[in-house]
């Protein structure tokens, strides 16, 4: 099993090189960081850290594995995939990891061009993954519904939208407060202001938060999958 | 190799194949005929694990591979009708990626690379290959794990004659070595060239099945084709009964002439006894 999903990590890897639409997610939100610090603010400044994870987490753990799962299916190549010994939880696993390496690669780099202090990144970092691993299944769900590459965008539009403004919008009444809960981008961001500024955030509860979301992405996506091979079938 | 037993298949009002039954030998070239819509593709999808039947019952080296479909993956190749490799990545990172799902030794690459004539191309990305060089890369593809039956779907469907020859040739050479081929294709001369047997599918059915020479000859016409010269110089062709004194006598004549040019029975080709048998053109 390890084999396999090592196997499709690498193919993964060695592909997203030339992927520009991939790469381009991961250079926005690095961009952003490098725009708003000479723009609003300076380095260091919490809204800036906060806001490009945020930005990443929402864009890239949807869209990435979104694309990554749509390529497959409009190039048919996962036609042949699938009549190799890998499994689908070998597929999802190899591709969902790959998501994660890159992610977390793409937040160390936003964390140190915002200097944040190397004692307060593994804590970060850790929450940042797990919010990665929660919005990975989501986005390959999106990736499953989505007719070619070209519609990611489209049908995943609700969920980046939702990922990206509610955590902003939590502060401005019980609705948005409650909505933003169930989102994993809102207990990434808040933990990264508060740890950022200084301030000693809940991450027991953010990860618990984050783990229950992580697992009913992991429900949805068990459940696309079944739908989707028996309208195949 | 392969047995299958009153295979249906239904897609909510179609029934797309309406009970065949067929088996293919261990060793043999098999060759599935018919038009677009046929039920070609649904019956190499059921056989291959990708689609699950109505009803019936399939076994492929008495495996049943919609129930067991990890038990037969490593005994089957697919070559499909259309491209589909990793464009971004080379020739190499391609089979690279399949030996290592297959566990097979990446030294293979070389091997099969060499034997689809695409070495030169193995550190080429897919994208920059010609059409018929992908189809040969994708034969490499399924060809890398030494599979014992290898399904093709249309292998040179919009090739051209030259790069069709050489996947038939390869087809051939892999077939001799003693790989179980199921082709499915609706051109007529690559069956005839290839196929051993021949099964003749059509809107679900099999309409005929056999040897493709033995089913020349059961629906031969009983004519012969007799070209001769007459005295101006021009040739003309006359299509003869095989039997009685009318053609007897009219060809005695010409050769007694010395206008013969020359005689043979008219068998009929593959197409030809298809559109005999269900009224439909192949395409």
């Amino acid at each position: 099993m390890e084999r396999r999903i090592w196997a499709i990590f690498r193919k993964e890897a060695q592909d997203i090189v030339t992927n520009f639409n991939v790469s381009f997610i991961y250079l926005v939100a690095i961009g952003i960081v490098l725009l708003f610090q000479r723009t609003i603010g300076a380095v260091g400044d919490p809204f800036i850290t906060g806001f490009g994870i945020l930005f990443l987490l929402a864009m890239g753990g949807i869209y990435v594995p979104s694309m990554l799962v749509a390529e497959e299916r409009e190039k048919r190549t996962l036609e042949v995939l699938m009549l190799s010994p890998a499994t689908p939880l070998e597929i999802f696993i190899g591709k969902g990891l790959l998501t994660l390496v890159s992610m977390a690669l793409t937040a160390m780099v936003i964390y140190l061009l915002q200097g944040v202090a190397p004692s307060e990144i593994p804590v970060l970092l850790f929450l940042f993954l797990l919010g990665v691993c929660a919005c990975i299944p989501l986005g390959m769900v999106v990736g499953m519904l989505a007719p070619n590459i070209l519609s990611t965008g489209l049908v995943g539009m609700p969920l980046y939208m939702a990922f990206t403004f509610l955590p902003m919008f939590a502060e401005r009444g019980t609705v948005a407060q409650r909505l933003s809960q169930l989102v994993p981008t809102t207990h990434v961001y808040e933990t990264t202001l508060m740890v950022v500024a200084g301030g000693e955030p809940s991450t027991g509860k953010a990860a618990a938060a984050l783990l229950v979301i992580f697992l009913v992405a992991c429900g949805l996506l068990t459940f696309a999958y079944r739908r989707r091979a028996a309208a195949l079938t | 190799m392969i047995q299958v037993t009153g295979l249906v298949k239904r897609y909510k009002e179609k029934e797309a194949l309406r009970g065949i039954t067929f088996e293919v030998g261990q060793g043999e070239f098999f060759g599935f005929l018919g038009p677009n819509g046929a039920g070609k593709t649904t019956t190499l999808k059921i056989l291959t694990g990708q689609l699950l039947p109505t009803g019936g019952d399939a076994k492929v080296m008495g495996i049943c591979p919609w129930l067991e479909m990890r038990r037969i993956k490593p005994y089957i190749g697919f070559v499909p009708d259309q491209a589909n490799l990793y464009e971004r990545l080379t020739v190499q990172q391609n089979l690279e990626f399949y030996c290592r799902l297959y566990d097979v030794d990446t030294r293979r690459i070389d091997e099969v690379l060499e034997r689809v004539d695409l070495l030169r191309e193995k550190r080429s990305p897919v994208k920059t290959l010609s059409r018929g060089m992908k189809q040969r890369a994708l034969l490499a593809r399924a060809v890398l794990h030494r599979p014992r039956i290898l399904f093709l779907d249309e292998p040179t469907s919009g090739l051209d004659p030259a790069s069709a020859d050489r996947i038939h040739r390869l087809l051939e050479e892999l077939n001799r070595e003693g790989m179980t081929i199921f082709l499915t294709s609706h051109n007529m001369q690559e069956v005839d060239r290839l196929c051993r047997r021949v099964a003749f599918l059509n809107q679900g059915a099999i309409a005929a099945m056999g040897e493709p020479a033995e089913l020349k000859l059961q629906h031969a016409t009983n004519e012969v084709v007799v070209r001769v010269e007459t005295a101006g110089g021009t040739v003309e062709e006359h299509v003869l009964a095989m039997s009685g004194e009318e053609s007897a006598e009219r060809i005695a004549q010409w050769i007694r002439r010395g206008e013969l040019r020359s005689i043979h029975s008219r068998e009929p080709s593959l197409a030809e006894i298809f559109i005999k048998l269900t009224g439909r053109e192949l395409v």
